[in-house]
C-alpha cells in the first residue's frame, strides 16, 4: 500500500471561487486546498454552500467568479463527464432499471469488456458484495445500496472521490460501523476522498483535515484537533460541539464545557442545572460572569454534584481560545 | 368489508352508462339481419362484408399510417418539450412555452382544424396525407407531452447526474437511464396520441384531401346514407384494436416495474 508521506502535495486548488444563485452567494470568495491522498471532510450547517462547493468540483455548477485547478489544471470548462472526478450521491442514485453488476460497470464504458468484468468483480469484491451483482437495487438493503454507490464511483479509479453526506441515510449503528470502513478503505485505496457532511461527529472523527463553512465562506481549515480545540472564531467553536463564550477583555474567548474544573479555588458559582448522560454528567453553573457549561466524566464511587452546591469554576491555562469575532 | 347496495348499484350504474353503448354495438355487428335495430341471429357476414369493402379498407389503412407517423412524431417531440419544461429550469420563456404547449388542450378542434386549413392553403400545400398527419401531430403533441412531464418531473434528477458523472455526456445519460425510466409514460404517450388520431374526424376533415380519407371520416360519410351492420363490424374491430393496446401498455408498465 502506499502511504502518501507529508507535506502532501495539493491535488485540488479552489481560487477565489464564488457562486451565486439569484441575488444569493451560495458559494463566496473560496480559497481552499485538498491535499493529494486526504480524507478532506466539508463541514457546516445546512446552506452554508458545502454541497455548492462540492458540486462545483463535480462540475455540476460553474464558478460566476475564481479559479478550480484539478493537478494544477484549470477544470472550469470541463463538463462533469470529462472529469476524473466521481461522485457518491446522497440518494445513491442507483439505476433502478440496471442490476448490481450493470450498476458499477456504467463507469467503464471506456475499457474492454473482460477488464470491465474483472474490475466489477474487484469492486464487489472490496464493497463485500460478491454475488450481488445480479440483483436489482431495489432488492437490497440501505446500507447494500450505499455500498454499491460506493463500488460504482470507485470503478473509474478516479483522482478524487467526492462523498455526498454518504451516511445521512443508515440507521445510527450502521452509521458508525460505516465509518470506520469508509476511513479504512480511503487508507487503504491512498485516494483523495472529500466528504460533505453536515455532521460534526462525523466529520471530526474521519477527516485527516476539515474545512467549517459559514454563509458561503471558509470559516476555518485544520485539522479536526485543532478546529475544536482552536476554533478561529465564534461560529465555528459554537457550530462543533458544545462551548461557553466568555468576555476577555476587549474581545471574546472559548471554553470548552469538559475542561471546566468545579472544583474549591476559582470563579465562585452555585450549580443551577444538571443532566445525567451515563458516561458523564452535564452542570450548569450560575456565576457572575453568566451561566457557565460544564462537563464532568462520572467516575466510580464519586457522587455527583447536586443543584445549588456552591462551587467554584476554574479552566487549565491552555484551555481557553481567543476568538476573532 | 362488503360493498354496500348503494355504492354496487352506482357502480354497475355507471359502468352500464360508460359501456352500454359500446356492448350493443359489439352485439349488433354479429347480427344476421340487415336492420341495425332488429336482432335475427348470430352471423359473420358483416364482417366478410367489410374484407369484401375497397373503400373502407383503404381508410383503415391511411387511419393506421397516419395514426402511427403522428403518434410517433408527436411522441419524440412531445418527450423533447417534455424535457425542457422539466429539465431546463426557468429560462426566459419558459411560462410562454409551456402555455403555448397546453392552449392546444382547450383550443377547440374545429379553430385548430379551421387554422391548419388556412395554413395548407397560404403555403400552397396540396391536402392529402401529409397534411393530416402533421395535424394529428399537432393535435397530440400536447397530450404527449403532458403524459411525459408528469413523469419526468417526479424522476430522480441525480439520476442523470449520477450518469454524466460516470463518464456518460447528457445525450448518452439520457438514452441509457432516463429514457428506459420514463419508457412507460413515453409508450403510453404514444397509444394516447395514436388513439386521438385514430378516433378524429374534424382536424381530418379540414385538413384531408382526396385519396386520404381516414375512417372516421369513411364512417361518417357513410352513416349519413344510413347505418348499416358493416359500421358496427369496423367499430368491433377498433374497439378490440384500442383495447388490446391499452391492456398491452398496462402490461409492459407492469413488467417494467417488476
Amino acid at each position: 500500500m502506499n502511504i502518501p508521506v507529508t507535506p502532501r502535495r495539493d491535488i485540488v486548488r479552489f481560487e477565489g471561487v464564488s457562486k451565486r444563485f439569484g441575488d444569493h452567494y451560495a458559494v463566496e470568495q473560496v480559497d481552499l486546498a485538498v491535499r493529494e491522498g486526504e480524507f478532506f471532510a466539508l463541514l457546516g450547517p445546512s446552506g452554508c454552500g458545502k454541497t455548492t462547493l462540492m458540486r462545483l468540483l463535480a462540475g455540476f455548477e460553474t464558478p460566476d467568479a475564481g479559479r478550480i485547478l484539478l493537478d494544477g489544471q484549470d477544470i472550469a470548462g470541463l463538463p462533469p463527464h470529462r472529469r476524473p472526478v466521481t461522485m457518491m450521491f446522497q440518494s445513491y442514485a442507483l439505476f433502478p432499471h440496471l442490476t448490481v453488476a450493470k450498476n458499477i460497470a456504467y463507469g467503464l464504458r471506456a475499457l474492454p469488456r473482460q477488464e470491465a468484468a474483472a474490475r466489477v468483480d474487484e469492486m464487489l469484491a472490496l464493497v463485500k458484495l460478491d454475488g450481488m451483482g445480479d440483483r436489482k437495487p431495489h432488492q437490497l438493503s440501505g446500507g447494500q445500496q450505499q455500498r454499491v454507490a460506493l463500488a460504482r464511483a470507485l470503478a473509474p479509479r478516479p483522482r478524487i472521490l467526492l462523498l455526498d453526506e454518504p451516511l445521512a441515510a443508515l440507521d445510527r449503528k450502521l452509521r458508525e460501523e460505516t465509518q470506520a470502513e469508509l476511513v479504512a478503505l480511503q487508507r487503504r485505496l491512498g485516494l483523495t476522498f472529500v466528504v460533505v457532511t453536515h455532521d460534526q461527529d462525523e466529520a471530526l472523527a474521519m477527516a485527516d483535515r476539515l474545512a467549517v463553512m459559514q454563509a458561503g465562506r471558509i470559516a476555518q481549515v485544520a485539522t479536526p484537533r485543532e478546529v475544536y480545540e482552536r476554533p478561529a472564531t465564534r461560529a465555528v467553536a459554537e457550530f462543533l460541539g458544545e462551548v461557553n463564550v466568555l468576555p476577555d477583555g476587549d474581545g471574546w474567548i472559548a471554553v470548552r464545557p469538559e475542561t471546566v474544573v468545579l472544583g474549591a479555588a476559582g470563579l465562585p458559582g452555585r450549580i443551577g442545572e444538571t443532566a445525567y448522560f451515563g458516561d458523564r454528567t452535564r452542570y450548569v453553573v450560575e456565576t457572575a460572569q453568566g451561566r457557565i457549561r460544564a462537563s464532568r466524566a462520572n467516575v466510580a464511587g464519586e457522587t455527583p454534584l447536586a443543584v445549588g452546591a456552591e462551587v467554584a469554576v476554574s479552566w487549565p491555562p491552555g484551555a481557553a481560545t481567543p476568538l476573532a469575532e | 368489508m362488503r360493498p354496500s347496495v348503494f355504492s354496487l348499484s352506482a357502480v354497475s350504474l355507471g359502468l352500464a352508462f360508460l359501456y352500454g353503448p359500446i356492448v350493443l354495438l359489439i352485439l349488433y355487428s354479429f347480427n344476421d339481419s340487415r336492420l341495425v335495430t332488429v336482432w335475427s341471429g348470430f352471423s359473420l357476414r358483416w364482417y366478410r362484408a367489410l374484407l369484401q369493402d375497397r373503400q373502407m379498407l383503404d381508410a383503415v389503412w391511411t387511419t393506421a399510417r397516419v395514426g402511427v407517423l403522428s403518434a410517433t412524431l408527436s411522441t419524440i417531440l412531445g418527450t423533447l418539450a417534455a424535457v425542457a419544461l422539466v429539465r431546463a429550469g426557468r429560462f426566459r420563456g419558459r411560462t410562454g412555452l409551456a402555455g403555448m404547449i397546453y392552449a392546444t388542450l382547450v383550443m377547440p378542434e374545429v379553430i385548430l382544424g379551421l387554422s391548419l386549413l388556412l395554413l395548407f392553403v397560404a403555403v400552397d400545400v396540396a391536402r392529402g396525407f401529409w397534411t393530416v398527419t402533421l395535424a394529428h401531430t399537432t393535435l397530440t403533441l400536447a397530450y404527449a407531452t403532458v403524459v411525459v412531464q408528469a413523469r419526468l418531473s417526479g424522476f430522480d434528477r441525480s439520476l442523470e447526474e449520477a450518469a454524466q458523472d460516470l463518464g456518460a455526456p447528457p445525450w448518452r445519460a439520457f438514452l441509457t437511464v432516463t429514457l428506459p425510466n420514463i419508457a412507460p409514460a413515453v409508450a403510453a404517450a404514444w397509444i394516447l396520441a395514436f388513439t386521438l388520431s385514430l378516433d378524429d374526424l374534424v382536424i381530418a376533415s379540414f385538413t384531408s384531401g382526396p385519396g386520404a380519407t381516414t375512417l372516421p371520416m369513411r364512417l361518417y360519410s357513410q352513416v349519413r346514407l344510413g347505418v348499416n351492420p358493416e359500421i358496427n363490424a369496423i367499430s368491433t374491430l377498433l374497439i378490440g384494436l384500442v383495447t388490446t393496446g391499452v391492456i398491452a401498455a398496462w402490461l409492459v408498465q407492469r413488467r417494467r416495474r417488476a
